[in-house]
């Protein structure tokens, strides 16, 4: 999945992680699935603080996987596979769930670490939309910072059944406890 | 979206902290409310005559956030609309301005008495108490409100012919709307692009005779008169096409083509000043040649406005004149605290 190069990138971004993380697959029996599992396999050996299991919850869309500290549920998920303009956001998410700290100010984090309620998101993108991966990752980073918030990053491409069902024409889209929320601010 | 906006969307107590700190707030000499070009100059022309100026604003910078290229404000040959609101909020902070970004106006309660502060209610609650007021809360596109509209916009769907035509350059575009800023904007618009489809919802455009003589003489326009423009069609994230209804007949009619041009009005922000303040038929602000409104110490300035021609320059001007008239009100009114006060008790 990953060509020499990237993967060396990759790596070396791995040794900055803080604390151990997992990967949680859910595959089905599809192309994309295999591709996740390559690609999450890939990963896996890059730093000896990343393991990887598969999802037992019946719950969750497939391919997807969460990545989460070992011991919390940081409710960090992709569904599909991140590469594209996404993959960065898959970078910043291992790092930021592991411990690494993010570029946002303080004032903001702190902001974040205060918001009080429970907040679960869903945002569709597609791998070749240049705005979505700023709405992907403030939204994962808020997830890695405050546990009532949660992200599920989706692929539209690969879930067609939702995209159409919830009339989905344009990425990113924003889902917040289930609503669509307003595009532009 | 950044990460500030969507947390601060999220952030309910965020917003009763903010609420605190505006109520404690002192009465400005200047409130400015809106922060695009016209509220931008007026804060500062404001500042620099030295006395207490703020601006609330809802997104500072106004339309021009969602602007591409500008190439029509006089010295600056081009530039982008971010850009240019970078540049408007880094001139205003030269200045000792107190910009409170995000901030909804809500209600305008004038003032009891001559040269005594007037209060703006915001949607957090808070009050704002100021002597002298200029609105410059701006417009906004009036949305034809079909299908795909929304979902196009920036992707084909365009408001602003004189700014997005050059961006169709040989294409087959479609003017929603034969009232003058639309034939306007299709005689324009054929000189760039292939082919211009004007689409008027009435049995007759309603622009100026002149306009619609030009409009007929040129060969590559098509009128469609007593259209009533139904969806806009994309493919693969762009515009593809236009569907009508012909009013006459009943019938359904698809255009192909690459872009809409909506041309049915603006709106003037003023939603929220209805009542307390004369407007005109359109619900502009009804000013005077000094940018005076009918609530003395309040000013307005820029497209929420009477004025003429809605532009960039206009409004930097527009916004410059209203600073310097409050700043002549606040003059020739200036009140004694104590006295006042004593008064009023
Ligand atoms: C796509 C597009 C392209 C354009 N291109 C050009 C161009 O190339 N050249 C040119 O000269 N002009 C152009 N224009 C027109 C130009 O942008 C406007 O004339 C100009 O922005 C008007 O400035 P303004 O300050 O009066 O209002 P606006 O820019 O509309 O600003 C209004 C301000 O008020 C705020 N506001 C609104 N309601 C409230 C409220 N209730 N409480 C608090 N704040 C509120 C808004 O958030 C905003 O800050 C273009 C416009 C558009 C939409």
């Amino acid at each position: 999945m990953l060509d020499a190069n990237i993967k060396q990138q990759l790596k070396a971004y791995m040794e900055k992680l803080q604390q151990p993380i997992e990967l949680v697959a859910a595959y089905d029996d599809s192309d994309k699935s295999q591709e996740l599992r390559e690609l999450l396999e890939e990963i896996e050996p890059m730093s000896e603080k990343i393991s990887l299991r598969t999802e037992e919850s019946n719950d969750v869309r497939r391919p997807s996987f969460s990545i989460n500290r070992v011991g919390s549920d940081m409710g960090v998920r992709f569904a599909g596979i991140p590469m594209g303009h996404e993959f960065t956001s898959l970078v910043l998410a291992l790092l930021q769930v592991g411990g690494h700290p993010s570029k946002a100010s303080q004032d903001v984090i702190e902001q974040i670490q205060q918001l009080d309620g429970d907040f679960e998101f869903e945002t569709y993108f597609s791998l070749s939309c240049q705005n979505c991966p700023d709405v992907v990752q403030a939204l994962n980073l808020m997830s890695v910072l405050n546990p009532g918030v949660r992200h599920t990053a989706i692929d539209g491409a690969l879930f067609q059944d939702e995209v159409e069902k919830r009339e989905i024409m344009s990425v990113p889209s924003v889902y917040l406890n289930g609503e669509r929320g307003a595009r532009d601010v | 979206m950044t990460l500030e906006e969507i947390v601060s969307r999220l952030d309910t107590k965020s917003d009763e902290k903010e609420a605190e700190k505006i109520n404690q707030k002192d009465a400005f000499e200047v409130l400015v409310i809106g922060g695009g070009p016209a509220g931008a100059a007026a804060a500062i022309y404001a500042a620099r005559k030295g006395i207490s100026t703020g601006i609330a604003a809802e997104r500072f910078g106004g339309q021009v956030v969602d602007t591409m290229g500008i190439e029509n404000l006089i010295s600056v040959p081009y530039t982008e609309g971010p850009k240019l609101v970078t540049a408007m909020e880094q001139h205003v902070k030269e200045y000792d301005v107190d910009i409170m970004n995000m901030q909804m106006a809500e209600k305008l309660i004038p003032a009891t008495k001559r040269g005594m502060p007037h209060e703006i209610r915001l949607a957090n609650g808070a009050s704002l108490k100021a002597r002298t007021v200029v609105l410059s809360t701006g417009a906004r596109w009036r949305p034809l409100g079909v299908p795909g509209e929304v979902e196009y916009r920036n992707k084909g769907v365009a408001y602003c012919p004189h700014c997005d035509g050059p961006l169709f350059k040989g294409k087959h575009v479609a003017v929603i709307g034969g009232g003058n800023s639309g034939v306007e904007a299709a005689i324009d618009l054929a000189n760039i692009v292939g082919h211009v489809t004007l689409i008027e919802f009435g049995a007759e455009m309603r622009a100026d005779d002149v306009l619609q003589k030009k409009l007929r003489s040129l060969n590559n326009v098509d009128i469609i008169t007593s259209g009533q423009t139904t969806e806009v069609v994309g493919e693969s994230g762009r515009v593809s096409g236009l569907k009508y209804t012909d009013r006459n007949t009943g019938e359904n009619h698809h255009v192909t083509l690459e872009g809409v041009f909506v041309q049915i009005g603006l709106v003037p922000n003023t939603e929220w000043l209805k009542g307390d303040i004369e407007l005109s038929q359109q619900g502009e602000i009804i000013i005077n040649d000094r940018n005076e409104t009918s609530i003395p110490g309040v000013f307005a300035a820029g497209d929420v406005t009477t004025v003429p021609y809605k532009q960039i320059v206009i409004s930097m001007g527009e916004g410059s004149k209203a600073a310097l008239s409050a700043f002549d009100f606040l003059i020739r009114n200036s009140v004694d605290e104590s006295e006042s006060e004593n008064e009023a008790a």
